[in-house]
C-alpha cells in the first residue's frame, strides 16, 4: 500500500511565480496513492527539512516526492533528511519543476499543466522504487604518483608524512622532472637545483616512498581502493644493490649519444647519469647507444667497476602491486618550432628557452657562459620571440602557456645581469604576469635592466653569412624593426608530455583540447579526474608554474589521504543488475560497458551468464539498453519505475 | 569608438560578404605587418588596416595608398595564428573602391607601353584584373 | 625403307623444333604475366599509360617561349610525353579573391572540364597559372556556392566537381619522372654548381589549397638541383615575393623587394638563381638594372626547365626562341 507524501517548494518566487502552486496541489489531491501533500517557500531550509521529516515519521510515509529545483542541487539534501527521518533515501524522488519547467516556460497555464504531469510522474515511479543499500569498498592504504617531477614529488611527500605508503614511477632514470633543468626559478631567481634537490632528497630517503626509476606504467585494472597496476621496470644493466654511485664507469665510456637532460646541446656516455644530483646516483646504459650491445666488444665499465655492479645480462621485470589510489604528474613538453619554418629553429643560433636554461646554467654544455652556438662566440644583441605556438588557431594550440611572459622576463633579466652590454630584445602579443609578486618582477626587466620590450611580433629571421636578421615592427608606433641579431630565444608552446595520451588510456582519463588532462570541474574540482580515486597534479592538467603545481600537488594528496584514511569506501548503489534467471549468455551488456564492469560468471543453475561487479560499475545504463532480452536492469532506474513515469504523462 | 551610422555599417556588410573573413579574430600582434615586404611602402601597416575593418572603417581604409601598395603574396594570411586572410580583406576594399568610383586606375594606353617595355602577358593580364574593373 | 626412315627423322627433328618453339613462347608468355601481375601500379606507370595533359597558359606563348620549349624538351628527354591541351583558355593570371566574382574563374574552370575530357592529370608550367587552376579547383571542390554558381553559368558543359588534377611541373618531375631517373640522366653535369631556387608566393601560398611544398621551409626546387648534381644554396629570401604586378604601378616598390632577394642569393654565394614564373624572371632581372647593392653580382637568373634541358642535353648549348 503506497503511502506517499508530496511536498512542492515555491522556492521564493522561481517556482510560484509561472507554477500555480494552489492548482498544483489541486490537481493532485484526488490521487489515491497519495497520503500528504504540502507546499513551503524554501524546502532545501532547516524548516523545510524537518518538515519532510516530521510528514515521514507523524504520516508514516513509505515514499516522498519533493518537487522543487534539479536534484544536482539538492537531491542529497532531501535524501539525508528522508534517511534521518527513518525512510530509505532511495524511495524519495525529485520533479524537477524549476529548471525543466518555470526557469523555461512562461505561460502559466500551460506550466501549471506540466509540473502536475511531471509531479505524477515521480509519484508513479517512487510507488515501484526499492529501497537500496550501498556496498561498501575495501581500500587499499597505498598511493601511486605517476611522474618523478617537482608535482610527483611533493604529493608523495605529503602523503607519505600523513603515514601511507607511496610509489613514485619515472620514466627517466632520475626523479626532478623539467624543474631540474631550469637554472633559475621566477620570480625569486633561486637556485632551480638548489630548492628541488633537499625534496628529491627527502623523496628517496622518505621510509613511506619508494622510488621505481628508469620504469612505466604498462597496465592499469581496477577501480577506486582496488588499483591493480603493472610497472615494467627498465634494464638499466647495474645491480642497484651492488652500485656505490662512485661514477668510475661514467668517465671511461666510449659509447656517445645527445644528452637528453641537455636539450641535445651536448653528449652524453652510453653509461650515464642526467646529471650529477640524479636520484638515485645510479648509472643507467643506454643499450641503443653502447658499444657492447651493439657489437658485443668494450664492456670497459664492468671491468673498472669496483664492486662489479655492471650486468649486462639483466633483463626488464615487470612487477604487478595493488594501490588504493593514482596521482598522475607526467607533466609538460615544449611543442616543435620546427612547425614554424618562419623562425628558422634548423639554425643553430635559433634556441628554445629551455635550451637557453641550459645554456646559462652554470653546470650546462658552456659552463655558465652565454655563447653562439654556431660559433663560441658572445651574442651583442639577443632577441626573445614570444608565443612561438601559443594562442595560435592556425598552427600551433589555441591556449596560452601562461610561464613564457615570465620565464623571458627571467631569462632577459638574467642576461642583462651578467653582460650588460648585450641588448636584449623581446617581441610579445601581451605580457601576463599574473601571478603574486610577477607584475613587479617584470616591470624590473623594462625599468632596471634595460630590456626592450616591443609589442608587435616578429615575421620571420633570416640568417645572413654570420648574423641573423629579425624583421619585426613595433605595433604601437608604426615602425619596421630590421634588427641584426646573433641569438634568438624562442618560447614555445607548453604542450603534455609525449606519454599523456598512452596514460589516458591506461587510467581511462580523458584528455581536453591540446591533450591535456580533463578536470572533474573546471573550477570546483581542479585536481580529480571523472574516475574516482585518479588525481591530477601539476603541468599534466594545464601550464602552470612552479608554486601553482607545488599547491595542486598538495592538493592532489589531500584528496588522495581523504580517501587512503578511510577503511572503506560506500558506493553509489544505483548500479547495474543481471536477473541471472532469464540472461541468455550474449555479453552484449559486457562489450558496450564503458567503465570493464560486467564479468562472465559460471551459475550453476543458469550456466555462464553475466554479472555486474558493483564497485565498477557507474550506473551509466548502457548495458540496460543493449540488453535483447531486458534482464539488465539499472538498480533505481528500472524498466518498470521509468515505463511509469511515461504512464503518468501519456495516459 | 566604433562607427556606428548606417553607411558605415552597410558598407561593412557589404564588405563580410565579398571577402568572407572576421577582422574581430585578430589579435594585433603585427606578425602580418612583421612579414608583409611591401609594407614599408604603406601609409598604414596591415595589421593597423584589419583594426580599421573591424571598426567599420572601411571607407577609410579604401582611400589609403597601403591597398595599392600590396602585391597579394598571400604571406600575411599563412603566417596569422588567427586564420585570418588578410590578402581577401585588402582585395576587397580594392574591389569595393574600383567599383564604387567607376574609375580604373590603369587604361589600355598604359597596357600598350607596359608591353613594349617587354612585361610578360601574365603581369598585363594581372594588371587588368587588379586595377580596373 | 631409308627414305621413310629420313622422311620420319626429318619429322621429328622438324617436331622437336616446334615444340621447343612453342615451349619458349609459353615460357615467354607466362613471364610476361607473372611480370603484368606483380607489377605495382604506380602514378609513373599510370602516366605511361595515359599520357599527361599540358596547359601552357598565354605567356608561354610569347615573352616566356624559353619555359615551355625547355620544358617540351625535357619532358621529351626523360621519355614523357606532354600533350597541349585543346582549346585550353587564359587562366586569367590572379585567382579572384572576391567572393561575390564569380565570371574570372569561368576561364580556368573550363579549361579544367577541357582536360577532364582527356582523363589524365593536367601539368602546368607557369606559377601563376598553377596558383589559379588549383585555387579555382579547390573552390569548386570545397564551396558549394562557388561550385552551384559557377556550373549555373556553365549551362553548356556538363557540371564540374574538381574531378580533374592539376599538378606543376615540379612535382611532375619528382613524382612522375622521379628524381633518380634524373639523377642518371644529368650524370652530375652541373658539377657542383651552387644554385639558388627562388620559388616566389604563386607556388606555395596557400599551403591548404596548393598543398605544394612546406610554405616556409620547401625543398622541392633544392632537391632537383641536387639531382642535377649542383649545389642547393638555401637563402632565406628564397620564398618571399617579388613584388608582382606591382612592377606596373610601383616599379620602385617592386625593384627593393628584388633587390632583397638578389642580395641574399649573393650573401650566401648563389651563382644562379632558377624560378618558375615568368613574372618573378622578369622582376628579379629588372632589379639587376635598378637596384644599388646587385649590381655588381655576377648572378643569372633562369628559368628552371632551363637548367635541367641544359643538363640534359649538353650540345643544345641555347634554345631557340620564338
Amino acid at each position: 500500500m503506497s503511502k506517499i507524501g508530496v511536498f512542492i517548494c515555491w522556492c521564493g518566487s522561481n517556482i510560484s511565480e509561472t507554477v500555480d502552486i494552489e492548482k498544483t496541489k489541486a490537481a493532485l489531491e484526488d490521487l489515491p496513492a497519495l497520503n500528504y501533500i504540502e507546499d513551503y517557500q524554501y524546502l532545501c531550509s532547516e524548516i523545510g527539512q524537518q518538515k519532510i521529516a516530521d510528514a515521514i515519521k507523524n504520516k508514516d510515509l513509505n515514499g516522498v516526492v519533493v518537487a522543487s529545483c534539479s536534484p544536482r542541487m539538492h537531491e542529497d539534501t532531501f535524501r539525508n533528511a528522508a534517511q534521518d527521518a527513518g525512510l530509505n533515501p532511495y524511495l524519495l524522488e525529485i520533479a524537477n519543476i524549476r529548471e525543466h519547467c518555470s526557469w523555461v516556460h512562461s505561460d502559466r497555464e500551460k506550466a501549471t499543466e506540466k509540473a502536475v504531469a511531471l509531479i505524477r510522474a515521480a509519484i508513479n515511479k517512487v510507488k515501484h522504487n526499492q529501497p537500496l543499500t550501498p556496498e561498501s569498498i575495501p581500500v587499499n592504504k597505498r598511493a601511486l604518483v605517476i611522474g618523478g617531477g617537482i608535482a610527483g614529488i611533493q604529493s608523495a611527500i605529503d602523503i607519505a608524512e600523513a603515514g601511507y605508503q607511496v610509489d613514485i614511477v619515472e620514466r627517466t632514470p632520475s626523479i626532478g622532472g623539467k624543474m631540474a633543468q631550469i637554472d633559475k626559478t621566477f620570480p625569486t631567481l633561486d637556485c632551480s637545483a638548489c630548492i628541488l634537490t633537499p625534496k628529491m632528497v627527502e623523496a628517496s630517503r622518505h621510509k613511506n616512498i619508494q622510488l621505481h626509476t628508469y620504469s612505466e606504467v604498462t597496465g592499469v585494472d581496477g577501480y577506486v581502493g582496488n588499483f591493480e597496476v603493472e610497472i615494467k621496470k627498465k634494464p638499466r644493466s647495474i645491480n642497484e644493490d651492488k652500485c656505490t654511485g662512485c661514477g668510475i664507469c661514467l668517465e671511461k665510456c666510449p659509447g656517445k649519444a645527445p644528452s637528453e637532460f641537455e636539450e641535445e646541446l651536448n653528449e652524453r656516455n652510453a653509461i650515464y647519469t642526467p646529471f650529477p644530483q640524479a636520484v638515485p646516483n645510479i648509472p643507467t646504459i643506454d643499450r641503443d647507444n653502447c658499444i657492447k650491445f651493439e657489437t658485443d666488444k668494450c664492456g670497459l665499465c664492468a671491468r673498472v667497476c669496483p664492486t662489479d655492479a655492471i650486468n649486462f645480462d639483466q633483463k626488464a621485470k615487470t612487477i604487478k602491486e595493488k594501490y588504493g589510489i593514482i596521482i598522475t604528474a607526467t607533466g609538460y613538453q615544449l611543442t616543435d618550432p620546427d612547425q614554424f619554418g618562419e623562425y628558422y629553429y634548423k639554425h643553430p643560433d635559433v634556441i628554445t628557452g629551455m635550451e637557453f636554461e641550459r645554456i646559462i646554467n652554470a653546470a650546462g654544455p658552456t659552463g655558465g657562459k652565454l655563447q653562439r652556438p654556431s660559433n663560441s662566440e658572445k651574442p651583442d644583441r639577443v632577441v626573445f620571440i614570444q608565443c612561438v605556438g601559443s594562442r595560435d588557431k592556425s598552427r600551433g594550440h589555441s591556449h596560452c602557456s601562461k610561464i613564457c611572459c615570465m620565464y623571458t622576463a627571467k631569462q632577459a633579466m638574467l642576461i642583462r645581469e651578467k653582460y650588460p652590454e648585450t641588448e636584449v630584445y623581446v617581441f610579445y602579443i601581451d605580457i601576463r604576469t599574473a601571478g603574486k609578486g610577477f607584475e613587479e618582477f617584470q616591470r624590473r626587466a623594462q625599468e632596471d635592466y634595460g630590456v626592450n620590450y616591443v609589442k608587435g611580433m616578429v615575421g620571420k629571421v633570416f640568417p645572413g653569412k654570420d648574423r641573423l636578421t629579425v624583421e619585426a615592427i613595433d605595433a604601437m608606433t608604426g615602425e619596421f624593426l630590421d634588427l641584426q641579431s646573433d641569438l634568438v630565444i624562442l618560447a614555445p608552446a607548453s604542450i603534455p608530455d609525449g606519454n599523456a595520451s598512452v596514460v589516458s588510456r591506461q587510467l581511462g582519463i580523458s584528455q581536453g583540447r591540446s591533450g591535456f588532462f580533463t578536470e572533474a570541474h573546471p573550477k570546483l574540482k581542479p585536481v580529480e579526474t571523472q574516475t574516482a580515486g585518479i588525481f591530477l597534479a601539476g603541468a599534466c592538467q594545464g601550464p602552470k608554474d612552479i608554486p601553482e603545481t607545488v599547491a595542486q600537488a598538495s592538493g592532489a594528496a589531500a584528496k588522495a589521504i581523504g580517501i587512503l584514511s578511510k577503511d572503506s569506501l560506500v558506493n553509489n548503489p544505483c548500479v547495474a543488475e543481471v536477473n541471472q534467471a532469464d540472461c541468455s549468455s550474449c555479453f552484449s551488456c559486457k562489450e558496450v560497458c564503458p567503465y570493464g564492469a560486467i564479468e562472465k560468471e559460471e551459475n550453476e543453475n543458469y550456466g555462464l551468464v553475466a554479472k555486474v561487479n558493483e564497485a565498477l560499475c557507474q550506473g551509466c545504463g548502457a548495458c540496460t539498453v543493449t540488453c535483447r532480452s531486458s534482464t539488465v536492469n539499472l538498480k533505481g532506474f528500472s524498466n518498470k519505475e521509468i515505463l511509469s513515469e511515461v504512464d503518468a504523462i501519456c495516459l | 569608438m566604433v562607427n556606428n551610422t548606417d553607411k558605415a555599417r552597410i558598407l561593412k556588410e557589404e564588405f563580410l560578404e565579398i571577402s568572407r573573413e572576421n577582422p574581430e579574430d585578430c589579435l594585433q600582434c603585427g606578425k602580418c605587418s612583421a612579414s608583409c615586404q611591401a609594407a614599408r611602402e604603406m601609409d598604414f601597416m596591415p595589421h593597423q588596416l584589419v583594426r580599421m575593418f573591424h571598426k567599420n572603417q572601411i571607407n577609410q581604409v579604401m582611400n589609403t595608398d597601403a591597398i595599392w601598395a600590396c602585391a597579394s603574396c598571400f604571406t600575411c594570411g599563412a603566417r596569422c595564428p588567427r586564420d585570418i586572410d588578410l590578402a581577401k580583406m585588402m582585395e576587397t576594399a580594392r574591389v569595393l573602391y574600383l567599383r564604387s568610383k567607376n574609375n580604373n586606375l590603369i587604361d589600355e594606353n598604359e597596357i600598350a607601353a607596359l608591353n613594349k617595355k617587354g612585361l610578360p602577358p601574365q603581369a598585363i593580364v594581372a594588371g587588368y584584373r587588379k586595377f580596373a574593373k | 625403307m631409308t627414305s621413310i626412315n629420313t622422311c620420319a627423322k626429318i619429322q621429328m627433328v622438324v617436331l622437336c623444333i616446334f615444340t621447343q618453339y612453342i615451349a619458349k613462347v609459353l615460357l615467354e608468355i607466362s613471364a610476361l604475366i607473372q611480370s603484368i601481375l606483380k607489377m605495382e601500379v604506380t602514378p609513373r606507370l599510370l602516366g605511361d599509360i595515359m599520357g599527361y595533359s599540358f596547359y601552357p597558359g598565354c605567356t608561354l606563348k610569347n615573352k616566356a617561349s624559353r619555359l615551355e620549349i625547355s620544358a617540351l624538351e625535357s619532358a621529351r628527354l626523360l621519355n614523357k610525353e606532354l600533350k597541349e591541351l585543346p582549346e585550353w583558355q587564359c587562366c586569367g593570371a590572379v585567382y579572384p579573391l572576391a567572393r561575390d566574382e564569380i565570371v574570372t574563374i569561368l576561364g580556368s574552370i573550363r579549361s579544367l572540364i577541357r582536360a577532364r575530357e582527356l582523363g589524365n592529370k593536367l601539368v602546368t608550367l607557369c606559377a601563376a597559372c598553377h596558383h589559379v587552376l588549383k585555387r579555382s579547383n579547390w573552390a569548386i571542390k570545397n564551396k558549394k556556392d562557388v561550385r552551384d554558381k559557377t556550373n549555373n553559368f556553365l549551362q553548356d558543359e556538363s557540371d564540374y566537381f574538381g574531378e580533374t588534377e592539376v599538378i606543376h611541373y615540379l612535382e611532375f618531375l619528382r613524382d612522375e619522372v622521379g628524381f633518380d631517373k634524373i639523377k642518371s640522366a644529368a650524370q652530375g653535369r652541373l658539377k657542383g654548381k651552387r644554385v639558388g631556387a627562388y620559388y616566389g608566393c604563386l607556388l606555395l601560398r596557400p599551403e591548404k589549397e596548393l598543398k605544394f611544398d612546406n610554405p616556409e621551409q620547401p625543398t622541392i626546387m633544392e632537391d632537383f638541383i641536387r639531382s642535377l648534381g649542383g649545389q642547393p644554396v638555401e637563402y632565406p629570401f628564397r620564398n618571399e615575393c617579388c613584388g608582382g604586378y606591382l612592377n606596373l604601378k610601383n616599379p620602385e616598390s617592386a625593384h627593393k623587394m628584388g633587390n632583397r632577394i638578389i642580395s641574399s642569393a649573393t650573401e650566401h654565394s648563389a651563382e644562379e638563381i632558377i624560378t618558375a614564373c615568368p613574372l618573378c624572371l622578369y622582376n628579379l632581372n629588372q632589379s639587376f638594372l635598378n637596384g644599388n647593392s646587385c649590381e655588381n653580382s655576377n648572378i643569372k637568373v633562369t628559368y628552371f626547365t632551363e637548367l635541367l634541358y641544359e643538363v640534359l642535353d649538353p650540345t643544345k648549348k641555347e634554345v631557340a626562341y620564338g
